[in-house]
């Protein structure tokens, strides 16, 4: 039996606790800073390596199918509209209650990409996978330059 | 020499600095292209990717070098993962190395990534937590506790001063300032500026010791027939050796690196080497402190115990003395972005051995040269040696 199931309560033996306290002060880096301030605009931006024939989003410096550099001339514009390719619906939040209301995400393939984003899906509705979506930002005012300044996806209207 | 002869064939490196707007993956492809670059090789041509890092802790992601693979050229190859702690640069080299002389791969890129700057409040704080959970921590200790009762033991034993031990700082500080990727090079700082520096944890002192840094090296090593095809210059790995010390730290012997003598003692076994003071002709120890250059000098058997210091009083040590050592500048001028400062030696060599080390470039056509790391809980060490 393991060791821990012998141990019914944890006071019963000589215990330290103990946690690990670092935080992190994280740089968006070279593309993602302008990748960044491409959402506040509200736009997304994809790069195109011209060697491998394939659309980062978010876009990257550097294509890590050659390593070619993705320079200024290998920017363009994605979206904001896109395929669904799949999805899922989250009942229990990361600490292991229920999540009330259910999450819903997706990833989504938008238009002119090859590489495909995690979001948020808003819900209210049904989804399927293949289904067309499209990018719901924030207004201009509340936007930061982060990912959070999309909202999510919702169905494309007809 | 066991297995297949291998050679490096190219390397590139970033700036070092103290904070890089760079993600730590567009560092590790600034590294990788450059390496590839320099050898006119493209990533098609690469087997095989190793990636070396110190603790995820610094850039604050674990399981970082699965998050750093896409700028080393990871994708779609066979990688792997090189990591004791601060030896880490020179064993990523190893490993590289065992990849090709094993026949398993022809061609291996070897990258090392570190971005300190994401660890806050201070990259130090990362390192409280490698202790003993229950007998060490609740004293509250960190890494200058084990590097200052070191450098006191080590001063005391043979009689030393800090005098003698800041020349190592003052030396590396000024050859740094002919890096061009270095982040602390001066060609004018001067003993007293270290002797006056500030006290961290006596005796070390802020100029003892070298900076917190973000920044990346690769290198690109390749199998004799490949290589010979790539360059006119290849650098060939003669031998190479590691060992790790005891985990109970105060059990060591605080004034000779044993690990590392056991390390050297392979590397010089697989190279044919009997008098590694007449056949080492450059050498770049690992030199995070002043006193670990001269600490890992003696354990490589390059000096007489207590002795090491002798070699930078008398100008041997200097770039144009008998034994250049860390003609780079080293960990101490150049920067210390952990897995990257190892590599960044090894990078070293394998520059000065072409004779492309431009101002830094040491004087005698060097044949062969040596690059050490000392890491993990300051327990192991990584030796390579190169020769033309
Ligand atoms: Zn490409």
């Amino acid at each position: 039996m393991p060791l821990i199931e012998r141990i019914q309560h944890l006071d019963e033996v000589r215990a330290w606790r103990g946690t690990i306290q670092l935080e992190g002060v994280y740089t968006a880096g070279v593309a993602g800073e302008r990748w960044l301030r491409g959402l506040q605009e509200g736009k997304i931006y994809g790069t195109r390596c011209p060697r491998c024939r394939y659309t980062y989003v978010p876009a990257r410096r550097f294509c890590e199918r050659c390593l070619g550099p993705l320079g200024k001339d290998t920017w363009i514009e994605v979206g904001p509209s896109g395929t669904l390719v799949s999805w899922t619906r989250l009942h229990v939040a990361p600490d292991g209650t229920r999540q009330v209301p259910p999450r819903t995400l997706g990833l989504i393939r938008l238009d002119g990409a090859d590489a495909v984003l995690v979001h948020e899906l808003i819900d209210g509705q049904e989804w399927t996978s293949g289904m067309r979506v499209e990018a719901v930002f924030r207004p201009p005012a509340e936007r930061s330059g982060s990912i959070r300044d999309l909202l999510g996806f919702r169905p494309l209207s007809p | 020499m066991a297995g297949r002869r291998v050679a490096i064939v190219g390397a590139g490196m970033t700036k070092f600095v103290r904070r890089a707007l760079e993600t730590g993956q567009e560092l590790a492809w600034e590294a990788a292209s450059k390496a590839l670059e320099s050898c006119e090789m493209t990533l098609d041509q690469i087997d095989a990717v190793v990636l070396g890092s110190a603790p995820d802790a610094f850039d604050g992601v674990h399981m970082k070098v699965e998050y750093l693979s896409p700028g080393a050229g990871a994708w779609g190859k066979p990688t792997i993962r090189g990591y004791v702690g601060g030896g880490t640069g020179v064993f990523a080299a190893i490993q590289g190395w065992y990849h090709i002389a094993s026949g398993m791969f022809d061609t291996v890129l070897v990258v090392c990534e570190e971005k300190m700057s994401s660890c806050h409040p201070h990259p130090q704080a990362a390192f409280n937590y490698i202790f003993d959970h229950t007998l060490e921590r609740p004293l509250g200790p960190n890494l200058l506790w084990i590097f200052a009762l070191e450098m006191n033991a080590y001063m005391t034993k043979y009689g030393l001063t800090k005098r003698d031990i800041a020349m190592v700082a003052v030396k590396n500080k000024r050859n740094a300032a002919d890096h061009p990727a270095a982040q602390l090079g001066d060609p004018h700082i001067t003993i007293e500026d270290v002797l006056n520096s500030e006290v961290l944890a006596w005796p070390v002192q802020r100029l003892d010791v070298s900076p917190t840094s973000d920044g990346a090296v690769a290198i690109v090593m390749a199998a004799e027939h490949i290589a010979r095809r790539v360059t006119n210059k290849p650098v060939w790995v003669e031998g190479v050796g590691w060992s790790l010390d005891t985990q109970y730290w105060t059990n060591r012997d605080l004034s000779y690196p044993t690990y590392v003598e056991e390390a050297a003692r392979k590397a010089y076994a697989m190279a044919g080497i009997r008098e590694p003071r007449k056949e080492i002709h450059i050498v770049e120890p690992y030199d995070p402190f002043d006193y670990k250059e001269l600490h890992h000098l003696e354990g490589l058997l390059l000096a007489d115990r207590g002795k090491a210091a002798e070699l930078i009083a008398l100008g041997i040590a200097n770039r144009d003395g008998d034994m250049p050592v860390t003609p780079s500048g080293g960990l101490l001028g150049v920067g210390n972005p952990i897995a990257a400062a190892g590599l960044m030696k090894v990078a070293e060599i394998f520059w000065q051995l072409r004779g492309e080390a431009g101002k830094r470039q040491v004087p005698g056509q060097p044949r062969r040269g040596l690059a050490q790391a000392w890491g993990d809980l300051m327990q192991v060490g990584t030796v390579i040696i190169l020769g033309i």
